[in-house]
């Protein structure tokens, strides 16, 4: 039975894989060098009805970005809709990674007082949370409010939020509810995650590892601002990742970044050891973050060739879908910034 | 001369005028040449400042484009959002040649991410770039800022300068110039008057002279 339900989904996402544009139609885009060729050749792909319903409200480069964002919200919304049972469950956790943005940009607005109104522009549309929903929360007038509509809403992702809004109250530090959010999410799922025991929890349990190593190596490489410790970054480090907390304390302690990277040459990000001593000197991690979405996109691949029936496809379409998005969004922001072709081939990411 | 009479007394008094007038001339010529100076100067260091600015104004609208593309819009607002603060600017001003020109100071106008406001497990990184290349530029701007200001300033007060040099030289001294050779001429006048009354009373005298003699 649960195979079958998992043969149907497969089925499906092969089907939705088929209508993701291609390398080539995406070069083509970009040769165009034209936002309302982008334009044209949404409409005549399964961005049509958001970019229809976006062109009313918005033009150019917004109406793009509009269109894909909303699209790729509606997609993970029947993504998540199609699975059953722990296969959903397992979605759930992997797509409430995008809600955590959205849940950030309620704190964020409530924490600077932010009526409904005036924070509208700066909600984050999010495939779990209705947009009915989202104005309900933005509409609370306490963050206590907020937290306690917020767990309400989604119990295993806010958690965390309940839990730290104590402290939250006593220093008004959003840092305390923002790093309690994501630990929540990373951590708690990893051990909700234990008591299952498919072949899919376990390659969403490699990939929550992956991200919190990946978390971990960005604090402990990031240039270190004066006063803070070897110690404080530890202790702020998130635990169950694949590097061993010994790993990551030898690699807090290295005195220089060259011999941090040596640490880390030991470990499964050894090829990336360069590129993370680069980024302890220039303090800029989005390259580096590049190489990490890289390797996820081919832990994803192997995944996929591993299971012929599984999750694996799903969240390998889930990020395809993602990275189309993004792809998308970079050609529209880059020709309506007239920033230089090169520059964007650069940034774009071909799966 | 409006009035006034044309006396040796008001002759002195015009030529201590007209020294008055050349010692302004000479001194706002002086005035006007350190002017210009202080004006090139400070033009030289704004354009290097500014070129600095433009380039980070050019990074910080690629990395702008870059944080909306990778992460969305409202994902970039929120940012900000949070990231909200008020800058503080401390103002100071200099006296130059009697003009109060402006300077900024400003300190931790770059942040780092501890600063933000925002959660450091999981940054955004495009977004935070973005913020930290707008940032940047801004405390570009803000060392602009004062300096074109001022630069406004000491172009408004070297035109300024040239007008009273243009109004002592081309008008002032002219006239002082004119009425004291008018008074000079009076005086010359008032004087050949004088000489040829006296030789005339002189000559009168003589005449009276000449008839009690040949009467007596």
């Amino acid at each position: 039975m649960a195979s079958s339900a998992a043969a149907f989904v497969n089925a499906r996402v092969r089907g939705m894989k088929s209508s993701l544009l291609g390398r080539n139609d995406l070069e083509a885009l970009l040769d165009s060098g034209r936002l309302d060729q982008i334009g044209e050749t949404l409409l005549k792909s399964p961005y049509d009805v958001e970019l229809a319903e976006a062109l009313s409200r918005y033009q150019g480069a917004e109406a793009i970005e509009d269109a894909v964002s909303r699209n790729l919200v509606n997609t993970f919304g029947r993504l998540k809709a199609m699975c059953r049972q722990e296969m959903a469950a397992l979605a759930e956790i992997f797509i409430g990674r995008w809600d955590l943005i959205a849940v950030k940009a309620l704190l964020r607005n409530r924490h600077h007082g932010l009526d409904a109104e005036t924070g509208a522009s700066s909600l984050v549309p999010s495939a779990s949370m209705s947009q009915a929903v989202q104005k309900e929360l933005a509409a609370q007038d306490t963050m206590e409010a907020l937290v306690r509509g917020l767990a309400a809403w989604n119990s295993a992702l806010c958690r965390g939020l309940v839990e730290a809004l104590p402290a939250y109250q006593e220093t008004k530090n959003l840092r305390t509810l923002e790093d309690a959010l994501d630990r929540s999410y990373f951590v708690s799922n990893l051990v909700r995650l234990g008591s299952y025991r498919s072949d899919d929890a376990k390659f969403i349990q490699e990939i929550l590892r992956a991200e919190i190593d990946r978390i971990n190596l960005r604090r402990l490489f990031e240039p270190r601002p004066a006063g803070v410790s070897a110690e404080d970054v530890v202790r702020e480090l998130l635990p169950r990742g694949a590097i061993s907390e010994q790993v990551l304390r030898e690699i807090a302690a290295a005195g220089t970044p060259e011999r941090a990277a040596e640490v880390v040459a030991r470990t499964p990000y050894g090829d990336m050891a360069g590129a993370l001593a680069n980024f302890a000197q220039t303090g800029r991690f989005s390259s580096l973050e590049r190489q990490f979405e890289l390797k996820f996109i081919e832990r994803l691949r192997r995944a996929v060739q591993r299971q012929n029936i599984g999750l694996a496809s799903l969240l390998r379409y889930a990020w395809l879908k993602y990275n189309e998005v993004t792809n998308l969004r970079i050609i529209a922001h880059g020709l309506a910034a007239h920033l230089p072709k090169a520059r964007l081939e650069q940034e774009l990411l071909y799966v | 001369m409006t009035g006034e009479a044309a006396t040796r007394m008001t002759l002195m008094s015009k030529k201590g005028q007209i020294k008055l007038a050349s010692d302004g001339v000479s001194l706002l010529e002086g005035k006007r040449e350190a002017l210009l100076k202080e004006l090139i100067d400070r033009a030289k260091l704004l354009r290097s400042l500014r070129n600095e600015l433009h380039t980070r104004g050019r990074r910080s609208v690629l990395a702008l484009a870059l944080a909306r593309a990778t992460g969305g819009t409202p994902a970039v607002r929120s940012l900000a959002v949070a990231g909200r603060r008020q800058l503080n600017l401390h103002v100071e001003s200099e006296r130059v040649w009697g003009m109060d020109l402006g300077k900024i100071q400003a300190t931790n106008i770059v942040r780092v991410p501890i600063e933000r406001g925002v959660g450091l497990v999981d940054m955004p990184s495009h977004a935070l770039e973005a913020a930290e290349s707008a940032e940047s530029m801004v405390e570009q701007l803000v060392q602009c800022a004062p300096l074109e200001r001022n630069l406004q300033i000491l172009g408004e007060e070297v035109k300024k300068t040239n007008r009273r040099i243009n109004a002592l030289n081309e008008y002032l001294l002219p006239k002082l110039r004119g009425e004291v050779n008018l008074i000079k001429r009076v005086l010359e006048e008032r004087e050949r008057e004088d000489t040829f009354r006296l030789k005339k009373i002189k000559q009168k005298k003589n005449q009276a002279a000449q008839a009690a003699a040949a009467a007596g």
